[in-house]
């Protein structure tokens, strides 16, 4: 066994290249945002899709095209606005006059990476006919089913700001994101960093680098990276301590979690554990990689109660707590 | 004819001797009142006065007297010896009645007995009459509601029996929580009093001893040797240096160590055993024996190393 995780490991360090290859190239365009970069791979890896959450202006759109440019894939970008209906997502029937036949028009969702800026500014109908999009990775137009392109990755923005006139995602549909990322702005030297780039005039942009065969096939490695069963039980502990505080000598979040992680919360914290330590060129996983991704898989998938947000407490605050308490194996 | 005569002769002096009883014992009754209103009580009185030396059997006397006259209750009977060698007893019924008319108290039977005679004597009290009356209603008068029941004014007598039962309730209320509390953190129902705790690193120490007596590694048991082995240092570690080193990865172990006063060659070791503890708790890595040595051997040289002085342990 020892051998078939050298040999794993081997087999990242030759095949997870195009991990720097990505990280430069996105390193042209994007200052900084090192952890969203990160979150941006696993997604790829994992075939999971991610929300992406900050104020305008923090590189979120530019991320995920510089992404999608680097893979060589065929990418779309929906604005999602107020009007915006399900025919102008997945596609439709359309009668041509000429063969008088109903023909099927496509919609921008038949692509390997799809951009839903705004995610939460389209009513709840578009926002669930995405959503099942996401999850069957299939379209019916009529009486045809047609599979969604692999890879298929729903890399959506929202703003926590400008509340007014949007439409909260409920939280089942939360859910089916695997990570939510919440982009914070640039440090100081990053800002003056994005300045200089912004004011030269010279707007450097992603090449292809990467095929998307390469993306399967690095998504086939990652599924080998070993997860002990001490990992296992470490997140599984964590998960339930977001159910059961109590159990955990968590008394006092008792009152603030109105509803605790998902069993998808475990799926993907194992999923996203397994990819990042495929970044960081192991073939195993540690409790740091846990670590590293349990925030984003969790912060959107625990309930808070009136009494929390009065007290304002918030899920990060939670999720630290938790991951100061269990204990790591 | 002496016989006949002789049969005359005990006759007559059975007859004399009935007849001188009864000249000694007498029952009377009487009663307070022979007239009331309907549902007021009287008392009925029945005085006996016998020989000392005779039994009384009581007429059986339960609920009612008559038809329509009830009894209530009855009082304990008092007794008086009179001078002439005669008791008297005296006996008191309440009655009631709750039908409206003339109403006759029966004559009550008494049976008297001399002592080692066997021959009994009836003796019976005097018929008695009792007017019961209705209420008379004016009906020229307005009709008024029944007037509610009047409270009596309240003592701290009748606020006791509460105040004791609530009392007894916050009693066994406070004994429940206790109990419930006591074995919910598995302890002893009743505080025993706590051995003093080993300093840190003696406990380690103790440890890491029982770790190598189990050979863990020797019998190709390498995963529970280095868990074992970096839960007791980290134990330590968390009780010795005061941070939170079981909840902690090894890199943020590694980084603490960084910055507490140890020789860097303890902290190069140190960063080398706990990564190579997690290659073979996460990665079912086969360290070689001498490697899995050199970690137990670490586990000593950082607890000796770190353990407080004696002088430290003064000041502390």
């Amino acid at each position: 066994m020892e051998l078939d995780i050298r040999e794993l490991n081997d087999l990242i360090q030759r095949e997870s290249s195009f991990v720097d290859l990505i990280n430069m190239e996105m390193g042209k365009v994007i200052v900084g945002q090192k952890a969203m970069v990160e979150r941006l791979l696993i997604g790829l890896l994992t075939n999971g899709h991610i929300l992406l959450e900050g104020v305008p202006g923090l590189a979120k759109t530019l991320a995920i095209t510089s992404l999608a440019n680097a893979v060589n894939g065929h990418f779309s970008r929906i604005q999602f606005t107020p009007d915006l209906l399900p025919a102008d997502l997945l596609g439709t029937l359309i009668y041509s006059q000429k063969k008088e036949t109903f023909e099927t028009r496509k919609g921008p969702i038949f692509a390997n990476f799809i951009l839903a800026d705004e995610i939460n500014r389209a009513p709840a109908k578009v926002q669930s006919a995405l959503l099942e999009a996401m999850q069957e990775r299939q379209v019916t137009l009529g009486d045809q089913t047609y599979p969604l392109p692999n890879p298929f990755l729903v890399l959506a923005t929202q703003n926590p700001i400008e509340q007014e006139g949007t439409y909260p995602l409920p939280e089942a549909q939360m859910d089916r994101f695997m990570l939510k990322v919440v982009i914070d702005y640039p440090s100081k030297e990053e800002e003056k960093a994005i300045l200089r780039s912004q004011i030269s005039g010279n707007k450097p942009s992603a090449q292809k680098i990467v095929s998307i065969d390469d993306i399967i096939k690095a998504r086939d490695i990652v599924k080998k990276v070993y997860v002990d069963e001490k990992i296992e039980n470490y997140i599984t502990d964590i998960v339930f301590a977001t159910r059961y505080p109590a159990k955990y000598g968590l008394d006092k979040f008792t009152h603030y979690i109105s509803y605790g992680a998902s069993p998808r919360a475990s799926i993907n914290m194992a999923l996203a554990a397994k990819a990042y330590a495929f970044i960081k060129r192991r073939g195993y996983v540690i409790p740091e990689d846990v670590r590293a991704v349990c925030a984003d898989v969790l912060r959107h998938r625990i309930g808070l109660t009136y009494e929390a947000e009065a007290e304002n407490i918030n899920t990060i605050d939670i999720i630290s707590e938790i991951l100061n308490t269990v204990e790591v194996p | 004819m002496w016989l006949k005569f002789k049969y005359l002769i005990i006759l007559l002096l059975a007859f004399c001797s009935k007849f001188s009883f009864a000249q000694e014992a007498t029952v009377t009754a009487k009663i307070d009142k022979k007239t009331f209103l309907i549902g007021e009580q009287t008392l009925l009185h029945f005085e006996v006065q016998q020989p000392i030396n005779a039994v009384i059997l009581w007429p059986k006397i339960q609920d009612t007297l008559s038809e329509h006259v009830e009894v209530i209750s009855f009082q304990k009977a008092d007794t008086f010896k009179l001078e002439t060698g005669i008791i008297r007893i005296d006996l008191q019924y309440l009655i009631t009645s709750f039908d409206s008319g003339r109403w006759a108290i029966p004559p009550q039977i008494f049976q008297f007995q001399i002592t080692g005679d066997t021959q009994k004597v009836d003796l019976a009290t005097d018929s008695l009459f009792i007017d019961v009356q209705n209420v008379t209603v004016d009906l020229q008068k307005e009709i008024n509601d029944i007037k509610p029941i009047l409270d009596e004014p309240k003592t701290w007598r009748d606020y006791l029996p509460y105040f004791l039962w609530t009392l007894l309730a916050l009693a066994m209320a406070a004994l429940g929580y206790y109990i419930y509390k006591r074995l919910k953190n598995k302890q002893p129902l009743l505080p025993l009093p706590k051995k003093p705790a080993l300093p840190a690193h003696l406990l380690a120490l103790q440890k890491l001893d029982k770790l190598s007596a189990m050979k863990l590694w020797q019998q190709g048991d390498p995963k529970e040797f280095y868990s074992q082995l970096t839960d007791i240092l980290r134990e330590y570690m968390e009780k010795r240096f005061q941070f939170a080193a079981m909840e902690m990865v090894s890199s943020d172990i590694i980084l603490h160590l960084e910055k507490i006063a140890l020789s860097k060659d303890l902290k190069e070791q140190s960063a080398k055993v706990l990564r190579a503890a997690d290659y073979v708790k996460f990665a079912k890595s086969q360290p070689l024996a001498d490697e899995n040595d050199l970690a137990m051997r670490w586990g000593y040289v950082f607890v000796n190393e770190t353990k407080p002085t004696e002088e430290k342990e003064v000041t502390a």
